[in-house]
């Protein structure tokens, strides 16, 4: 595309107004989603609450096996970590993958493609609400962790900040990996079902990778979130630094960045597909 | 209400008229054998059948006026604004806004666009009416100052300004359609699309949204897509009647109804209804069918009134008075009916209207 062409398809506007305005489109796309989630009082409830019960669940499954560690780590602090993965898996997957869903079932994705927002936008937005929303999930799954007995070592407690937006913001990519796909295929929540439990078993939410087949690491390790959540672990539970867990972030980044790559392509391509196709029910 | 009577700027599809054309400049919206297709995909393996939704469009609206496009469900007006307003690409054609190409310049366009999608949807429920005009206000790249300005205007004119805070779960239809044209002129755009704005209104709601669409120009140029004959009749300077993907007939609305007058209904209601055998009623339509100007005869269920359509109202009506005498019928009473844009839409596609059409 040339830059006559370029600009001349943003109707004059510079690309760094375009910047700005899609700032504030996240924003105001993440009011929404978290306004939209605020008026169902037993969502209110179930913010903080699942993550303690699944917590609680995978303490207790643990309990009744006789395991009482996992690898360098104790199984509480190993699942706290687990479950603040969950949470961002969901706050993402179910945030940016069916931001555009919801705006089907809302019926604004007609007004919200005619509109001159971008698309990727709005589900970064939609994504960035459910992270918000999901503070209470985090607070409280922390708090009932150390009740519960997690040994937390923190030697670096900005590592530990970087490795979890670290996780956020790998997941967040794989939400707008997979948004472009949900909506074509207009299967959303199904889609979401069926990756949401290999993605908990192949990243290592609740059990170590290690215990995993070796043919299955392959398939593991292109999933940023695996990742993202070992680096968690070593620099909350094993008292490493931002170096010791360096490799890590790296991979993190790369297999992160691969999804977001594909997530923008898949995002213009829908628009450009759904707009070719005149699939009318859908817009 | 405002009768809204048109500034005529027509150009007839089958007579150009050059010297009545308005310059380019002076064109909100043009769009030139504008054609658009897709595959009817079913099944497990997803055959597909090709579909001709738009066959060849061409139409011009002048700067601040009222264009509508008439015609049943499935004839195409709604595919045809989806291509004006950048949602779907045309297979064939092309169509401007404000000067902007809607394929490669949706952004400009999208900028100048305000578009009234139809139905119930389009809104967050959850949400108040102020917080929906905030988001969407947002969207179209306005900042908070711009928005509560805007927003605070839009509510007292659309008459939700007691309402702005409530959730717009709790409105009616009529409400929530008032809600929808706020939120479609929220960013001031040059050109406002709306796609069958009344339906599913009760009449006193549909009034009001009339009356607010007939406000909006000359400050906005309008499209409109409806298949209510009164509606278009009431708010449109001009007209295209729309038929299976084809505009089949163009112009005012007095036009397109002046063009339709050969078809002239007269309506005579009888002292007496006719008895009810079979052949007595074959015999009152063959003698009126029979008459020179008469060209269609409808005998009405209780058979106390017949309706006839004719080229010439008066001839018709002399002979036709004469045969009735014949036959010992009185008449009580005699209408003849203007014509309609029900009539200039049997006139151009051939058949009745029929809302139900897809």
């Amino acid at each position: 595309m040339t830059a006559q062409t370029a600009d001349k398809r943003l109707g004059g506007a510079t690309w760094s107004a375009r910047l700005y305005a899609d700032g504030r489109v996240i924003l105001a796309a993440a009011r929404i989603g978290l306004l939209q989630l605020a008026s169902h009082p037993i969502m209110l409830l179930r913010a903080p609450l699942t993550p303690v019960m699944w917590l609680i669940t995978f303490v207790l499954a643990y309990d009744i096996s006789g395991q009482r560690t996992v690898p360098t780590e104790d199984v509480v602090g190993f699942l706290v970590i687990g479950i603040l993965a969950v949470m961002a898996w969901d706050c993402t997957i179910w945030g940016s993958g069916n931001a555009l869903q919801s705006e089907i079932y809302n019926g604004t994705i007609g007004t919200t493609f005619a509109a001159p927002a971008r698309t990727g936008a709005v589900v970064v937005g939609y994504g960035l609400g459910r992270v918000v929303w999901g503070f209470t999930g985090v607070a409280s799954c922390l708090v009932v962790g150390a009740l519960l007995g997690a040994r937390f070592d923190v030697a670096d407690p900005l590592a530990a900040v970087v490795c979890l937006v670290a996780l956020y913001a790998s997941t967040m990519c794989v939400g707008v990996g997979f948004a472009g796909l949900f909506i074509l295929s207009r299967q959303s929540n199904a889609m979401s079902n069926f990756l949401q439990v290999p993605t908990w078993l192949l990243a290592g939410f609740f059990v170590p990778r290690t215990v995993l087949p070796d043919w299955l690491h392959v398939v593991s390790d292109a999933i940023p979130l695996a990742h993202a959540v070992d680096a968690l672990r070593a620099v909350t539970l094993a008292g490493s630094s931002l170096a010791d867990v360096s490799h890590s972030m790296l991979a993190t980044a790369l297999t992160s960045l691969g999804f977001l790559v594909a997530g923008i392509w898949s995002l213009n391509h829908t628009d450009n597909a759904l707009r070719k196709r005149a699939t009318l029910d859908l817009l | 209400m405002t009768e809204r009577k048109a500034p005529a700027m027509t150009q007839n599809l089958t007579e150009p008229v050059a010297a009545m054309r308005p310059s380019q400049d002076d064109l909100s919206i043009t769009v030139r054998d504008l054609r658009r297709t897709y595959r009817k995909r079913k099944g497990w393996f997803r055959s597909s059948e090709l579909v001709e939704a738009v066959r060849g469009v061409s139409f011009d609206v002048p700067r601040g006026t009222i264009f509508g496009m008439l015609g049943p469900n499935g004839a195409g007006k709604t595919t045809t604004i989806k291509m004006l307003s950048t949602l779907l690409i045309p297979t064939g054609g092309y169509a401007r806004i404000e000067g902007h190409d809607v394929v490669r310049e949706e952004y400009a366009v999208r900028k100048a666009l305000g578009v009234l999608f139809g139905g119930d949807k389009g809104l967050y429920n959850q949400l108040s009416a102020r917080e929906n005009l905030r988001y969407f206000g947002r969207l179209y790249g306005m900042d908070t100052r711009s928005i509560a300005r805007r927003s605070a205007e839009l509510l007292e004119r659309v008459k939700l300004t007691d309402r702005a805070d409530e959730r717009v779960e709790s409105f009616s239809r009529g409400m929530k359609q008032r809600l929808h044209v706020a939120k479609t002129l929220l960013h001031e755009p040059a050109v406002v699309i709306l796609d069958e704005p009344t339906i599913g209104l009760d009449p006193a709601a549909a009034i009001d949204l009339r009356q607010l669409i007939a406000d909006l120009v000359p400050k906005h140029t309008v499209l409109l897509t409806t298949h209510d004959m009164h509606e278009a009749d009431q708010l449109c300077d001009e007209l295209a009647i729309v038929d299976h993907g084809l505009i089949v007939a163009r112009g005012t609305p007095d036009e397109l109804k002046a063009r339709a007058e050969v078809d002239r209904q007269v309506v005579v209601r009888l002292a007496e209804p006719f008895d009810g055998h079979d052949h007595q009623q074959a015999l009152v339509h063959r003698r009126l069918e029979a008459v020179p100007a008469v060209t269609h005869v409808r005998l009405d269920a209780s058979a106390d009134a017949l309706t006839l359509r004719c080229t010439d109202t008066t001839a018709a009506l002399d002979r036709a008075l004469a045969v009735l005498h014949d036959l010992g019928a009185g008449v009580r009473a005699i209408d003849v009916r203007e014509p309609t844009l029900e009539d200039a839409f049997l006139a151009a596609t051939g058949r009745e209207f029929e809302e139900d059409e897809s």
